[in-house]
Order: C-alpha cells, then structure tokens, then sequence
C-alpha cells in the first residue's frame, strides 16, 4: 500500500499563493478563494483552462462552497470536490489531489483551502449534543488536560509554553500575511488572561479568515516546482479518540502507536526519508505546548526534550530545525479550512527560497503537520 | 399564589440510572470477549476494539481517581453550554478500566490522583425543568467503610 510503486508519476507544486490572514468583513469566502487561486496560477504560469479538477477544502463554508469559488473564475467542466475534514481540510484536499496526479488520473489540478470564520455561534458537529451541552467543547480545555500530562510527564513548565508564543510571533513579525505581525515577551504570554488552566490567552491560536490555492503538476515547467515526496492522512487509531491524543478512551487496550506518530511514519516511510533528513517544519501549534509534543512525536527528538531544545533556540529561525517560520497558527491565525494548506504554502516558499526576511538557511527537505478534530493527522513532506 | 411543580430531567437518557442502593450509577457497555470497557453505553452492539458483537451492558461502582483537571475560564462558544462559569473539567479513570470526561466539583480543592465518586446535580434550569448532569467530587471515605 505504501512505499514506491514505479508506475506511479512524481507530483510537483508547480505554482502556490495565498491571502492575507485576518478579519475581512467586507470580503466574502469565495472572493477570497479566487484570488488565492488566480494569483496561484500566475506563480505557476498555468492557465485556467490546463486545469483538469479542483480540490477545494473548507469548515464553515457550507453545501457546494468550492463551486461558488471557482464559479467566480469560470466553470470549464471539470471536477470539483469539496472536502470537509476540519482542521484538516486543507491538507486532505492536497492529498487527494497529489494522489489525482500520482496515480495518473491528471496531470494539473488545483488544491485549495478557504475560510472565513462565522460571527457568533458555532456549531460543532464533532461532538455529540450532550457532550456540547456538558462543556466539553473547549479546544483550550481538551489541550489543558494533555498540556497538563504532558508537565507531569516530562516536567514542562508554562515558561516552555510561553517560548514557542514567542518564537512563533517573533517569526510571524517577518510575514507580512500573519494575522499578528508583533512581537509578545514571555512576560506578556504568562500574564495574559487565563483561558483553562495552564492555557492563557496567547498560548492559543486567533481565528482568521483567508485562503491558500496551489496548483499541483505531473509536468514541472522550471526549477521553481517543489517535489512532493509525501501526503499522508491518518483518522483516529482506536483507544486515543480525544483531539490532540494522548488521552485514552480506554486504559485496557491502549494503542501501540498514536495517530501522529502513525503518520509520521507513513510519511517518512513514503518519502524515503528520515525525521533527520529534514531542514524545516511546520508543526501544529492551535496551542502553543502541542508544538512541543508534535516535534516530539514526529520523530525529531525524544518524548520530554522539545522544551530543552527551544531554549538552546534549535526551533529558531537560524536555529538547527527551524519550526514554524511563518509565525505558525499563533502569529498567522486560523481559518480551519484554509490552514493546513497555508503550512504547505509556507515550506513551498522557504524551500524556493523566497521567504523573505524569515528564510532559513537552503532548506532542501520541509515537513507540515496539521491535526484536526475527528481525529485527524495530515503529514505532508516537500524536497527541493 | 400557585406552585409550579419544578421538573429534573438528565441532560441525556440514558447516562446514568438509578440502582437497588438508592444512588445514581452511571451505564456503560463491557465486551466479553475482550474486556474492553465503554462510556456511555454502546446502543451499537459491536466492540470497537475487536468487532466482535458481544456488548452487555454495566453500571459502573461511580468511583474513581482524577486523571488530570482544568478550571475553564470563559463561556464556551457556540451557545449549547447553559451551565455555570467558571467549571472545572477534567478525565477520570473510573475503577473499572475506563477513562471519562466530566465536570468536577472542585470545593474542596482536588488534585490529580484523587479519589472521586460519581454525583448527579443540577446543570443549568430551563423554564420548569431543572437539567441534571453527573459530576464528580471528592470521595468520603467514612469510618464504617475502613478495613
Ligand atoms: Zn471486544
């Protein structure tokens, strides 16, 4: 199932754009999915009319959103797919339209994400009613109970969590999409509003509304295609249902493998390459403490060391591993839709080497990783 | 001046019941053939950790120990949470190998590893109803129940 398969054809992204990030309330979701597609096609010099499906991820959107997008460009009868996976959306619709082109189905197609976060109530269907009415929901809360094990366990302390706040705003202060483009002091994060304990408010990601578009090819036209060596997804392993893992349903038949590591593995597996060979990630950080264990579960160190590590700055921008150059969900913000592509987008640039004032020195192998409820985990592995 | 009868109904049938010793247990499923342990109740009889079909339905002791606890700060999004805030949140591992979410009744304070037991109370009123949950607080270990 996994590994190589000759027959299969190498997948390429050919051309990649996104919006700014932020509160646009004169904008309407699919305004911004068309630009982000448009500008996606000049940056790869692909026509409309060369594109033979579109994959079009979103949350909030509603019934057949992907075609409200792409009929603000033009319908030329070809496929669109709407994919709803929530946090994961975006990194599921580049999935399938990686798998489109390597199984020889197309050889161009589109892959975006889009979103623009309702006003007010938000109805949560990843969770049954009772549960909702019981206050379970919180995001914050469910990372709180982890974020708390993860200190028993390892020893991690508000002041690690803190850090990755401030390293990913630091980052997110030198891009110029970022939602939040300035800078916080660990001062400011340990003394910001209390969400669920340990979590304050800037441990937690904001809300945004954007759109990522990519144009994905069997056929690179110039050396600016960037290799997609691996797009895996992973829903749930049984006996780790809680969102961010780590807390079992059941204490009786704990999985052998959570469902990060799981994809990880597949991942590398696919690529041909290990957790060593690469120079730059794009790890999931909703709450800044699950940046932590993700590295950690990835397979870039051992349980309990990220902490140790993003103090000796090897998370930096100039560090060994760089993670989350664009200021990660904490700097950029969050429209669950569009998010996992815009990790994609930004490993896309830096391994073009055109990140700007945040590029890291000549990255040749990035990982993404995005987690969503259900659960989900989408690990995406680009070379130069 | 009349009186109107005030209602209890549970957040959700079919959570809890109670049993032949006059307290509320909450329901779950066991499977035979592994042993696997579920809350709630499984209406599915099939066992998600082997597949077999070979539920049966439990009521749990309604003790346990606390996993870990967060106190929640703000009102939930989304307008389905009527109940009090601030709430303390957390997982407990009922005795009987399971490890569930619930509210806790956090006066006087509780710590991780504590023993708790299994309350009904009331969540939040709607016109004549009042809307029960099951929490958890404290354990009391009486004297009669040593040794
Ligand atoms: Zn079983």
């Amino acid at each position: 199932m996994m590994g190589k398969n000759t027959q299969w054809k190498d997948v390429y992204v050919q051309g990649t754009s996104t919006t700014k990030w932020g509160f646009f309330p004169d904008v309407s979701a699919s305004s911004m999915g068309s630009e982000a597609i448009v500008n996606a096609l000049r940056d790869a010099r692909t026509k409309w009319g060369e594109v033979e499906a579109v994959f079009a991820g979103s949350v909030y959107q509603g019934t057949a959103s992907g075609h409200r997008v792409v009929g603000e460009i033009g319908f030329t009868g070809i496929p669109i797919v709407n994919v709803e996976n929530a946090c994961s959306s975006g990194a599921t619709a580049f999935r399938l339209a990686y798998d489109s082109i390597r199984l020889g189905q197309y050889e161009t197609v589109l892959a975006i994400g889009f979103e623009k976060m309702p006003r007010g109530p938000i109805p949560s269907t990843a969770f049954p009613g009772w549960q909702l009415a019981m206050g379970f929901n919180v995001q914050p809360a469910n990372y709180a109970l982890e974020t708390m094990e993860y200190m028993r366990q390892y020893g991690a302390t508000v002041e690690d969590f803190a850090r990755v706040s401030v390293k990913n705003r630091r980052n997110g202060s030198l891009n110029p999409n970022a939602r939040f483009q300035k800078e916080v002091s660990a001062e400011e994060v340990l003394q910001s509003a209390m969400i669920a304990s340990p979590l304050r408010l800037l441990n937690c990601c904001p809300l945004a509304d954007g759109a990522v578009a990519m144009v994905l090819t069997s056929k690179p036209e110039s050396n600016r295609a960037i290799h997609v060596a691996s797009s895996v997804l992973v829903s749930g392993v049984y006996g780790e249902e809680s969102y961010q893992s780590g807390i079992t349903a059941s204490v009786q038949h704990y999985p052998s493998e959570g469902i990060v590591e799981k994809s990880a593995r597949q991942a590398f597996e696919m690529a041909g390459y290990g957790p060593k060979d690469i120079d730059v990630v794009q790890a999931y950080d909703s709450m800044g403490p699950g940046e932590l264990w993700d590295i950690e579960k990835l397979g870039f160190c051992a349980r309990g060391t990220a902490p140790e590590l993003l103090r000796e700055g090897v998370f930096d921008l100039m560090g060994r591993l760089p993670v989350n150059t664009d200021g990660g969900l904490l700097s950029r913000g969050h429209p669950l839709g569009a998010t996992a592509l815009a990790q994609i987008h930004e490993l896309v640039l830096q391994l073009r080497g055109e990140a700007g004032h945040r590029q890291v020195a000549d990255p040749k192998l990035g990982l993404a990783h995005a987690m969503g409820a259900g659960p989900n985990s989408a690990v995406t592995i680009l070379q130069r | 001046m009349t009186t109107i009868e005030r209602k209890t109904i549970p957040v959700m049938d079919g959570l809890w019941q109670l049993e032949t010793d006059g307290k509320p247990h909450l329901l779950g499923s066991r499977c035979e053939a592994c042993g696997e342990v579920f809350f709630p109740r499984k209406t599915l009889n099939f066992c998600m950790n082997c597949h077999k079909e070979s539920l049966e339905e439990i009521t749990f002791s309604g003790k346990g120990r606390v996993l870990m606890l967060t106190k929640v700060e703000r009102q939930p999004a989304g307008g389905f949470y009527k109940g009090a805030v601030p709430y303390t949140y957390g997982i407990v591992q009922l005795d009987e190998g399971v490890n569930i979410f619930s509210q806790l009744i956090d006066e006087p304070a509780l710590s991780n590893d504590e023993r708790v037991e299994m309350v009904v109370v009331k969540l939040y009123e709607e016109e004549d109803n009042d809307v029960m949950t099951f929490k958890f607080k404290a354990e009391i270990i009486r004297e009669g129940d040593k040794g």
